[in-house]
Order: C-alpha cells, then sequence, then structure tokens
C-alpha cells in the first residue's frame, strides 16, 4: 500500500547531526520589543497593500449569466406575463418562469447536467465515480447574532406585527431565514440546548426573563427509544423546526415541527425525515428548505479495491436517497459531471398548511448553496480532468460550475446552469439581485512541464474576478 | 524584555530536537534536495529561538513548526526564483540516498502544498482538522489538496500497483 511504502521511505529522511547541531547552536536572545513593534506594522502595512481585490458589480451586456431573455434560450413561455421575446438586454427577474423540463435541459446539458432516466443509470454512475472527499465548504450554518438588525417583515401570518426590534440571525439574503440555535420574535427566545437535549422557550420582556416552557427531544434516555441530535432551529410564525440527525452517524436527517401558538405547551405537529446529514437549510415565505447530504458508496477505497461491492443493485434503499421512507423518484435526481458519489438532497415543506411540495436531488458535488428569495445556486469547484493536462499553459487551475433551482414557492425547478472560471470560497462569494447572478472567483493559471514520468504543474499568481 | 518571556535554553533545545526530523522532512519534500532542507530546517529554529512563541499545547508547538517550515519555504522559493541562481532540475532530481523511492520521487513531484498535506496526512498520521490548522487553510481546501494528491499518486504510481 502506498502509506506503508510513503512511511518507509520517509523514515530514511532526516537531518545528518552535523546540520542539526549546527542548527540548535543558536545563541538564545531576548526578545526585542522595539523589532516586534517594527515588524507588525510592517506586516500591516503589507496586508493593507496586498488587499486590493477588484470587486466590481457591473453588469455583462458579452456575457449573460442565467438571463432568461438571452437568444440561445429562446423558449415558449407560459405566457405568464413577462413578456420577454426579445432576445435582448440583462435579466430582470424572470427566474420564476416555469419551463418544460425538455427545454430546461438544453442548457443544463451544456454544464454536463442531466435528469436520471432510471436506477440502474445512477447506480452504473456510482460505480464510475472514484472515491472522494467531497469539496464541502465552512457554510455559514449558525448565523452569527448581528445587533440592532431590523425584524423580519417577510414573516408569515400568525406574527404580531408590534414585534419589538430585536436582534435576528445573520442571514446573508434579507428575507431568507438561515438557521441557528437560537431564534428570536421580539417577546419570546428560542434557544436549542444541545448539550441539554431541549429547547427552553423564554419570556423576555423589559429586561426580564422567565422559562415559559421546554421542548424535550428524545435522548435515548429509559423511557424514549432512540435518541437524536438536534442541531439548530428555524422559526416560521408560529411553528419552531428543530432540525436534528438521527444518530451519531447521522444517516438521516429528521425535522421536528412544533406548533407553538401556546408558548407554554408547544405541540409537536409533524415529523419529516430525509437522507443525509444536515448540511444547510433556509425559509423563504413560509417554506422551509431542508438541505442535506449523503454519500452512496459502491467501491470504497482510492485505490479501487473490491472490497465494498454492494451487491444489491436491485435493493434501492442500499444506494438511493429517501425521503420520509420512500426513495425518490429517479426523475428528480439531477446527476452532474462533476463525478462525486454523494447525493444533495433539497426537499420543500410549506410549514404553514404542514404539507410536504416537493424535492430535488443532485448526484454530484456541491461545494456551496447560495439561496436568494428566488433560488439556490449550488456551485461546485472542479479541477483540471487528468485529459486536459498536456505540457503547457492553461487560464485555469480550476473552475466552478453553478446549478440554478428555482423555489417557485416551494415547487423546485432546476432551470439553469452555467460555469466560470476560477473557485470560490464560500456562500458570500455569490449574490442574487435584481435578477442578475453575481459570483466572484479567484484564477489560478497553470502551467504544465513534463519531468519523465511526472507532469509537474506550476502555478502563476491568483487574481480575483467577478462575473 | 522581562525575564518572564526568556525560555531555559535546555528547554528551546529539548523543542527543537523534538520537532527537527518533522521539520527537515516536511522541508526536504518541498525543497527537493537535502541542502536546501539544512538550510530551511536552520531558519525555521532562528525563528523559533527569536520569537520563543509559548505553546497551548503539543499540538500547537506541532502546527507552529509545521506553518514556520511551509511559509520559510514558500519565502525560499520567491528569493530563489528572483535570484534566478537556482535551475530547477537540481532542485528536483537529485539523487540522494534518501532518494531512492519510486514513491518518494512521485510524492516529491507533486506541487507543494499537495506533497505538504500528503505527508502530514500519511506520515504525520494528522487528522484533517489539525492539518487545516498547520497549513493556514481551510478544512475544505485541505480536503481537496487530498484528492488532488491521491489522484495525481494513482497516475504516477499507476505501473508500480497491480
Amino acid at each position: 500500500m502506498f502509506e506503508n511504502r510513503y512511511k518507509s521511505a520517509m523514515d530514511k529522511v532526516s537531518p545528518s547531526e552535523d546540520a542539526l547541531n549546527k542548527a540548535l547552536n543558536i545563541p538564545v536572545k531576548k526578545r526585542n520589543v522595539r523589532n516586534i513593534l517594527r515588524t507588525v506594522s510592517i506586516a500591516c502595512i503589507l496586508v493593507a497593500l496586498t488587499c486590493t481585490t477588484v470587486f466590481t458589480a457591473f453588469k455583462l451586456s458579452n456575457i449573460n449569466l442565467f438571463n432568461d431573455n438571452s437568444e440561445s434560450n429562446e423558449v415558449n413561455n407560459n405566457g405568464n406575463g413577462n413578456g420577454n421575446g426579445n432576445g435582448n438586454g440583462n435579466g430582470n427577474g424572470n427566474s420564476n418562469i416555469n419551463l418544460p423540463n425538455s427545454q430546461i435541459t438544453l442548457s443544463l446539458s451544456e454544464h454536463g447536467f442531466k435528469f436520471a432516466e432510471s436506477y440502474n443509470e445512477i447506480y452504473e454512475y456510482l460505480k464510475e465515480s472514484s472515491d472522494d472527499l467531497i469539496l464541502d465548504d465552512n457554510e455559514a450554518e449558525d448565523g452569527d447574532f448581528a445587533e440592532g438588525v431590523t425584524p423580519d417583515t417577510d414573516a408569515p401570518t400568525g406574527v404580531p406585527t408590534d414585534t419589538p426590534e430585536h436582534s435576528d440571525t445573520n442571514n446573508q439574503v434579507s428575507g431568507v431565514q438561515e438557521g441557528d440555535v437560537i431564534k428570536n420574535d421580539g417577546r419570546y427566545i428560542y434557544h436549542l440546548s444541545k448539550d441539554n437535549h431541549r429547547v427552553y422557550i423564554i419570556s423576555a420582556t423589559d429586561g426580564k426573563t422567565d422559562i415559559v416552557s421546554e421542548i424535550i427531544i428524545p435522548n435515548g434516555t429509559k423511557g424514549t427509544k432512540n435518541k437524536i441530535y438536534p442541531n439548530t432551529l428555524l422559526l416560521v410564525g408560529n411553528t419552531l423546526v428543530i432540525i436534528c440527525a438521527d444518530n451519531v452517524y447521522s444517516n438521516n436527517t429528521i425535522c421536528l415541527y412544533y406548533d407553538i401558538s401556546d408558548k407554554s405547551n408547544p405541540v409537536k405537529t409533524d415529523e419529516t425525515k430525509q437522507s443525509g446529514y444536515y448540511r444547510n437549510c433556509r425559509v423563504v415565505d413560509g417554506t422551509v428548505y431542508i438541505i442535506s447530504q449523503k454519500h452512496s458508496y459502491i467501491y470504497d477505497s482510492v485505490y479501487y479495491s473490491d472490497d465494498n461491492v454492494l451487491e444489491a443493485e436491485n435493493d434501492l434503499s442500499k444506494f438511493i436517497p429517501e425521503i420520509d421512507g420512500e426513495p425518490i423518484d429517479c426523475e428528480e435526481i439531477l446527476i452532474s459531471d462533476n463525478s462525486s458519489s454523494s447525493f444533495t438532497i433539497i426537499t420543500a415543506y410549506d410549514a404553514v398548511n404542514k404539507e410536504r411540495k416537493s424535492s430535488l436531488a443532485l448526484l454530484g458535488s456541491c461545494q456551496s448553496i447560495y439561496c436568494s428569495k428566488e433560488n439556490i445556486y449550488i456551485a461546485s469547484g472542479n479541477y483540471l480532468d487528468d485529459e486536459d493536462v498536456v505540457a503547457g499553459e492553461c487560464a485555469s487551475y480550476n473552475n466552478t460550475k453553478i446549478l440554478r433551482i428555482a423555489l417557485n414557492n416551494g415547487i423546485l425547478s432546476a432551470n439553469g446552469a452555467t460555469t466560470v472560471l476560477g473557485q470560490i470560497n464560500n456562500q458570500f462569494s455569490m449574490d442574487e439581485k435584481d435578477g442578475i447572478f453575481r459570483i466572484a472567483t479567484t484564477i489560478t493559471p497553470v502551467t504544465f512541464v513534463e519531468r519523465g514520468k511526472y507532469i509537474e504543474y506550476l502555478f502563476n499568481d491568483t487574481y480575483n474576478k467577478v462575473y | 524584555m522581562s525575564n518572564q518571556l526568556l525560555r531555559n535554553s535546555d528547554k528551546n533545545e529539548e523543542i527543537l530536537r523534538r520537532n527537527a526530523d518533522m521539520v527537515y522532512r516536511i522541508a526536504y519534500l518541498r525543497t527537493g534536495n537535502t541542502h536546501d532542507a539544512e538550510d530551511i530546517m536552520q531558519e525555521v529554529f532562528l525563528r523559533f529561538v527569536k520569537y520563543s512563541p509559548a505553546f497551548e499545547s503539543k499540538d500547537h508547538e506541532k502546527a507552529w513548526f509545521i506553518r514556520a517550515t511551509v511559509n520559510r519555504t514558500n519565502s525560499f522559493f520567491t528569493s530563489a526564483w528572483k535570484r534566478r541562481v537556482v535551475p530547477l532540475d537540481e532542485t528536483v532530481k537529485s539523487y540522494d540516498e534518501m532518494n531512492d523511492s519510486e514513491v518518494l520521487e512521485a510524492v516529491m513531484a507533486l506541487p507543494k502544498d499537495i506533497s505538504t498535506a500528503i505527508h502530514l496526512y500519511y506520515y504525520e498520521n494528522m487528522p484533517i482538522k489539525e492539518i487545516s490548522e498547520a497549513m493556514g487553510k481551510s478544512e475544505s481546501a485541505v480536503k481537496s489538496l487530498l484528492f488532488r494528491g491521491r489522484k495525481l499518486l494513482r497516475i504516477s504510481l499507476e505501473d508500480t500497483y497491480s
């Protein structure tokens, strides 16, 4: 195995006794305060100088990303009053158009996305994709507390309109709620204590707090069967959502819905379950979107050992994600050519009417998720394929593929894709405003040099770009 | 500076000896030859003595030395290339006794950050979280380095494995 051979080779690598002694014969010096101050101030100046990222958000008239009016996407609208037959100009928030699937896939397939036609296709895809490490970035799941933010004016009915000013989760987009361990509606504080396995509902008025009630989450003690692990909260009007993992390995994401119209007596109204570990969540206009991620390994080794081949390719439960116990329809599974043995599962649940509205899964790499009031954008980084590696230069070491999923008030629909050069940091590298999607990437041009058997990569200076 | 910040030189030596091999190996991996590795090791030791960092734990100490070594090798490359003194051929292919392993050569041919991540993972047995702290990168960046490294190694070592 690689590891053993590498270890035994590296064990022989060590400094000579002479070199070590020479290096150790360094006189111990007293720390000089002035030197430190000088070094620190020089460092500060250098940092200020090097922080010149060009960040101009400008409308690109040549490159139209997600422009529903572009000439290449001449589609027949359903006449939803968004007359845009003229293939010109920039997008103007037409992302809620319902386009028939067959026409959407045209642009999706250009960037390597297609809907699965059978479960067998998925099985074969999983067999092909090598063991991978998923490129998750550290997403802002539990938002920071932001002081002095005005209350969310998009709150659904049921919330009193005269809520006192209060701080809130640091949501990236106003009107799109993100999960947090503390939620606040101006009168009550909802605090998820993971250690104590419960949610405290605390009244907070005139500077005084009082625990009004508690929601105890099953914790495997005597009397309750299964321990589930709470992760984050969402507050949707008079519904409190507790998102949990079903066990230590987090095979499933479980959402508990509680009616908190009566704060002293929270009542559980629903429970939903989807495969995978909890990844992210959003609330837009009363619809709760839960995003989870599930790995489905068919081969489990970088060096392709046959040890873990799944035998039952007819047993869907072995490799197809499930929602509330049922495998997802293969028509709802989008396959990406950014190969990965991981499903990203998005579900939409109407918290007001208490019903599941739709679900969608992406089989492929999913690095960052940005959610605006209209769409979810999934960005995934992709490195150069070995086939692309030839001696010479390349514009970028990596690129980022973006998939757009329209929210449509809970009816998820993948309706656009594009690819940009470079890589992004996280969800904050993306933004949508007035129908224009903007993304900032860092590009690393590369030169390849052949050295006998190997190809060496020489990375040139990176630069930043905003699309 | 106050005496409180002065560290016992015996203790210094103990810390340096403890980390010498690790520092040297990383420097060797990144520079490709023994001489530069020795230079880097000396520079890292000098920095340690000069700044006398107070370590909270063994992990912190390890991370500090790794980061210092990586930084020194980066500066080394910048200055070397600017001076145009060091021809690439020499640094990549140096035939020491230590370098007789095909696997080692394959790792050394990888881009520097990738080879460092591979080394820390497989040789130092560090979990990804610690590697990310030591290299000053996000965990996802480390994961992608490892991913890329494995892929490249698989290609270059394909002949070796059945």
